[in-house]
């Protein structure tokens, strides 16, 4: 982080000097999708924000392997940095209608359209164009689901490249359907294999045994970025990455920025907040 | 013009352009829900009628000073008493009059007047601001709108509108943007899916946050929020005749009674 050189300097770029372009971003997530009422969370389910509506406009489902950008539908759409400057994340505010933990991630790679029922491997593929090569450290692999699949317990792997370029590695099998894994918008990470610590390509995922629904859903490979708890409704909670941790966080070119929600509740939130960057 | 280095801002904050003090009766809220406090007492504002443009001098704003260079939010002090999350904004463009019962799209003193702050409309939201209570029935809105291209015709996403939480004076509802957009310039219409059951009075506000501060989980317990020290510093420019007002997520059923200062520093 060389290019912030101390409080004045962040201080100056944070007042539109030095070429700092100061960006602040108010997002508002409602708790709808497709213009219905989004599905019940279920406390301590990674819940997808990715689709619910708001400011910025929602996401869909990706259809076909794609490196989502800025620019996508979805993204908080901040804009690139200019003049081979880099971007940097100061602080983040929020609130929400119900308590959990708001997590900000870059979203490297999506795709979506894959069957519950299908027990064979299913085909991902693509390739990341952010946190790439040894920089994949600390890239995860969540499972998304689009549309509910089946009530029929099974487990699900993929086979991956590790960050070190270690092809054909299995992640541990983790469960999948049923209930509180298999609604819509529900996130499943998936547990890198022993001595694994990044992923940098996902080649196929696997369901042991059919969930008994076909149900619409995903891999996504994202990076997390900050994590803010909203552990109250209504109050809200700040990071201030100047003064605490983690230091800064870069936010790279096209970076499509994302969020997940972890719940306290059944209950789908509303979620505000704000980001303010630099550049340097 | 920026705020170059510490000292200058050292010198800037302890020596504010302008200082407001400003205050606001505890109002009917829901918990975890948007409520706007412009017609909350005192320096209440007016629900408006026709589409006006609200500025610096409209009853109800905070009437800042304008400034010769680049005036911004330093810091705040202030207590609460209830937990919640503040955000102030520029109150942009504002009408009233409409119907919770007509389910018809709405053209009653639409379409919003035109941005004269922020006209790009980028990070511009739009929101239902209830002025007298709709009815008890929830249902559906959406409204017509123009985005940041801009094109015209853009229909937000239906969110919920009427009964318990969506329905009562002060609540402000926002309109989901329809995919690939960002922001508003103006709205059209509004069309309530079914009728709420009783007309009330709300109304389309255009606003753009520009600052928003966690309040405490500890009632009436003071807090300071100061750019440097826990804000990142972020320091929002307060553009000349921006009507500054707030809006409230609480953590109750009250807001609680508000009381602060907001320091202007300018460049």
């Amino acid at each position: 982080m060389a290019a912030l050189t101390n409080l004045s300097d962040i201080l100056n770029r944070s007042t539109g000097g030095n070429s700092g372009t100061p960006e602040t971003i108010f997002f508002y997530k409602d708790s709808r999708v497709d213009a219905a009422a989004a599905v019940a969370t279920i406390a301590g389910r990674l819940t997808s924000l990715w689709q619910y509506e708001g400011y910025p406009a929602g996401g869909a489902a990706p259809g076909a392997v794609a490196v989502p950008v800025n620019t996508t539908d979805g993204a908080l759409k901040q804009t690139d940095p200019g003049g081979g400057r880099e971007k940097w994340l100061l602080g983040i505010t929020g609130s929400a209608s119900v308590a959990g933990t708001l997590i900000l991630y870059d979203r490297l790679l999506h795709i979506s359209g894959l069957n519950a029922t299908t027990i064979t491997a299913q085909t991902v593929g693509g390739t990341l164009t952010r946190y790439t090569g040894t920089e994949s450290v600390g890239n995860q692999i969540w499972v998304e689901v689009y549309t509910q699949i089946g009530a029929t317990s099974t487990t699900i792997t993929a086979s991956y490249t590790d960050q070190d370029g270690n092809t054909g590695q299995t992640t541990t099998a983790t469960a999948f359907g049923n209930t509180g894994l298999r609604e819509a918008q529900r996130i499943i990470p998936l547990p890198l294999a022993s001595g694994d610590s990044g992923v940098r390509a996902v080649a196929s995922v696997t369901v042991l045994a059919t969930t008994g629904t076909a149900g619409d859903f995903g891999v996504s490979i994202v990076r997390p970025l900050a994590v803010i708890p909203l552990g109250v409704p209504g109050v809200g909670s700040i990071r201030d990455f100047i003064a605490g941790l983690p230091s800064i966080p870069e936010v790279l070119t096209d970076a499509c920025l994302a969020f997940a929600w972890l719940p306290n509740s059944t209950t789908a939130p509303q979620v505000m907040g704000s980001l303010h960057f630099v550049e340097a | 013009m920026a705020i170059t280095d510490y000292a200058t801002y050292k010198a800037d904050a302890v020596a504010p352009y302008n200082s407001l003090s400003w205050s606001k009766d505890s109002l009917a809220t829901i918990a975890g829900r948007l409520s706007s406090l412009w017609l909350t007492a005192p320096f209440a504002g007016a629900a408006p009628t026709t589409a006006a443009v609200p500025t610096s001098a409209t009853t109800g704003a905070w009437r800042q000073l304008n400034s010769s260079g680049v005036q911004r939010i330093a810091s705040i002090e202030a207590s609460c008493a209830q937990g919640g999350y503040l955000i102030i904004a520029d109150r942009l463009s504002h009408q009233g009059g409409l119907s919770g019962t007509v389910i018809t799209a709405q053209t009653t003193n639409l379409g919003t007047a035109a941005l004269t702050r922020y006209t790009s409309g980028i990070g511009v939201m739009a929101g239902l601001e209830i002025y007298s209570a709709v009815g008890t029935t929830g249902t559906t809105v959406t409204a017509s709108y123009t985005n940041t291209t801009p094109t015209s015709g853009r229909t937000s996403i239906a969110t919920t509108f009427g009964g318990t939480g969506f329905r009562e004076a002060g609540r402000m509802i926002l309109l989901p943007l329809q995919q690939g957009d960002d922001g508003v310039t103006a709205v059209a219409s509004v069309t309530v899916l079914a009728s709420t059951v009783t007309a009330g009075n709300f109304g389309v506000t255009l606003f753009k946050p520009l600052l928003a501060i966690p309040i405490p989980f500890n009632p009436g317990q003071q807090f300071v929020y100061d750019a440097v020290l826990n804000m990142s510093t972020l320091m929002p420019q307060v553009v000349n005749n921006a009507c500054l007002f707030t809006l409230f997520v609480a953590n109750t059923s009250a807001s609680g009674v508000f009381q602060g200062v907001v320091n202007f520093i300018e460049e």
